[in-house]
């Protein structure tokens, strides 16, 4: 093998071939390029990804049963431990809110004191303070579509239209004592937070839930995670990051072709030396491993050159945020990108391959290498 | 016997046409001796060459090295590697390496001990030494195939065979080739195979023949 290194190293620098230079040198950039891009582009996808999974979980990352013997029938808690759930269960309806003349379905999730100072991440406008049960916490988007400040009062209808005594719609008077702001899902648009639990009785749609998950799971129970109940969303990201990683794999594949022809190129410039190691002894498959071991120094040597330089690129902007963005748009403030190392192992598993691929195909012409026809010829 | 070759044929097709370049060849190369074989271009002297070198195969015929039957030879880039030592028109050095490493490639292939003193000694012999690091296109057209003449004796092989060695020559160099040859012959005990234009070439031969129409005949 070390022959085999050799020979492949001294054609891949061959002295005074400005024209073969030139050619591996084509062939380095295109996969270095292609190398770079796919790590950047993923990076930014994770990035992006990972913003949405953590704002997400700061206003949903709450675990959601379902009795299924009554479908009806729901109720949620929040924790991440499954096998030591400290139940804290929150209802969650929907509503129409009703302030300045103006009307609004929102979804009311009823929590605890506890959830919301331990559990929720709500990036509040005022300090967080122990609401009463007839305070409530909104979105900004709301706040500013309703014209709402903190300090003032709203009505709640449920949006059965259940009815009072008097048959009249039941109304419940509540007071903002917060403003919260989370675009995530347009959820502060949406989402009202408070502690009252009455305003669920008379839909007698929950049921409480005191225990461990063991217990919960020995229930006719389904238990759904937040990242379960926004299954979709999350999928639509992976699939989005699948989809860019395969389109930019196709650089790779054309710095392939680049290379096939970058080798067709060089052996058929090197084919009296072939002919000549051929008539020293080399057996033909050791020569065409001589181009193998070639396409693979010009390729791992452009893939290695290229995630490290995309790495670099991610260090930098990870540390000094080179490159700043909207936060009203784009929920951050600088662009983010993260990395795993499974990326980069799909990246070198699947270039390698397709240079694996790619060089062997114009080396089955060594096959019919015909020394003495060759020397002879002195081509 | 170190060559047995009998009934040796072989034949070119060409569109429609077929040329039988060798006819019926048989040649007896006794260990030690000198063997130039001359023919006018076209003869069929480089293919009888390749064929004895293990380098292209016969139609028919038998070829014996060593008592082996080449046919029944598996691993023929082995035998080709330790027995057989290659001299052509042109030297045919790898540009990209080194002299030293052109004459060691063979034992590098063979996976060999390369001994520093042996090649040292050898560089030495050829009056090389002071050049074991330098490039092919750093020499002359003598010292080139001189260095193509060390590459092919590196692994001790048994038999040389020389295509046209003298062909892209000077006259002095031509000479001194010539000389070269015999002397491998008589101090190394070296077979050697030469096929020729060259008159003074084919003169050192222990037995010489022509090929002319696929016939080879003693001269």
């Amino acid at each position: 093998m070390k022959t085999y290194f050799l020979i492949a190293k001294r054609f891949l620098f061959p002295r005074n071939s400005f024209r073969s230079n030139t050619i591996n040198f084509i062939s380095f950039i295109g996969l270095f390029i292609g190398a770079s891009s796919i790590v950047l582009s993923v990076s930014v996808l994770n990035g992006f990804q990972n913003i949405l999974q953590t704002e997400t979980k700061k206003l949903y990352g709450d675990y959601l049963i379902e009795d299924l013997n009554n479908l009806n029938s729901t109720i949620y808690f929040q924790d991440s431990d499954f096998d030591n759930i400290n139940t804290s269960i929150f209802l969650e309806d929907e509503f129409l809110i009703v302030a300045q003349n103006k009307q609004h379905i929102i979804e009311f999730k009823s929590v605890s004191n506890k959830s919301l100072n331990e559990f929720y991440e709500l990036n509040l406008k005022e300090n967080l303070k122990f609401l009463s049960e007839d305070e409530i916490i909104i979105g900004k988007s709301l706040a500013n579509r309703l014209n709402l400040e903190v300090g003032d009062n709203i009505q709640l209808i449920s949006k059965d239209l259940k009815l009072n005594s008097f048959s009249l719609p039941e109304i419940y008077s509540f007071k903002i004592a917060n403003i919260f702001t989370n675009r995530i899902l347009k959820a502060d648009d949406f989402l009202v937070f408070g502690v009252n639990k009455e305003i669920f009785k008379k839909n007698n749609v929950f049921i409480e839930l005191n225990g461990n998950i063991s217990e919960i799971k020995n229930q006719p129970f389904s238990l759904l995670s937040w990242k379960d109940r926004n299954r979709q969303l999350f999928e639509a990201t992976e699939i989005e990051k699948k989809i860019t990683f395969f389109t930019l794999l196709l650089i790779i594949v054309v710095a392939s072709f680049n290379l096939c022809s970058s080798i067709m190129q060089i052996s058929s410039q090197k084919i009296r030396d072939l002919a000549v190691f051929s008539s020293i002894g080399m057996k033909k498959n050791d020569i065409k491993k001589i181009f193998i071991i070639y396409s693979y120094l010009i390729g791992i040597s452009a893939l290695c050159g290229g995630i490290i330089f995309a790495l670099l690129l991610i260090l930098l902007q990870n540390n000094f945020s080179i490159i700043k963005l909207s936060s009203e748009f784009y929920l951050v403030d600088t662009l983010p990108m993260q990395i795993y190392p499974a990326d980069i192992i799909w990246l070198l598993v699947g270039s390698i391959l397709l240079i694996g691929i790619f060089a062997s195909i114009p080396l089955r012409f060594i096959n019919n290498l015909s020394p003495m026809k060759i020397i002879n010829k002195q081509l | 016997m170190i060559i047995d070759i009998k009934k040796l044929t072989k034949t070119f097709i060409d569109g429609d046409r077929s040329l039988n370049v060798l006819k019926d060849i048989n040649l007896e190369i006794e260990e030690g001796s000198i063997v130039t074989i001359k023919g006018p271009s076209g003869s069929g002297k480089s293919t009888l060459l390749s064929i004895i070198g293990t380098l292209d195969n016969a139609d028919s015929g038998k070829i014996l090295i060593n008592g082996q039957n080449i046919k029944d030879e598996l691993n023929i880039d082995k035998l080709r590697n330790k027995n057989i030592g290659f001299v052509f028109q042109f030297h045919n050095l790898i540009s990209e390496l080194t002299l030293e490493e052109n004459v060691c490639l063979p034992k590098m292939i063979a996976n060999d001990f390369i001994n520093k003193n042996e090649i040292n000694e050898l560089f030495e012999y050829f009056n090389l030494k002071d050049r074991m690091n330098s490039y092919p296109n750093d020499l002359s057209g003598g010292e080139k195939q001189r260095v193509a003449v060390m590459r092919a004796i590196i692994n001790n092989p048994s038999i040389i065979i020389a295509d046209e060695p003298t062909g892209n020559l000077d006259q002095e160099n031509a000479l001194k080739m010539t000389s070269l040859f015999q002397k491998l012959n008589t101090e190394k005990n070296l077979t050697i195979v030469i096929a020729t234009h060259d008159e003074n070439v084919f003169n050192i031969g222990h037995k010489k023949y022509s090929l002319v129409d696929g016939l080879l005949k003693l001269n």
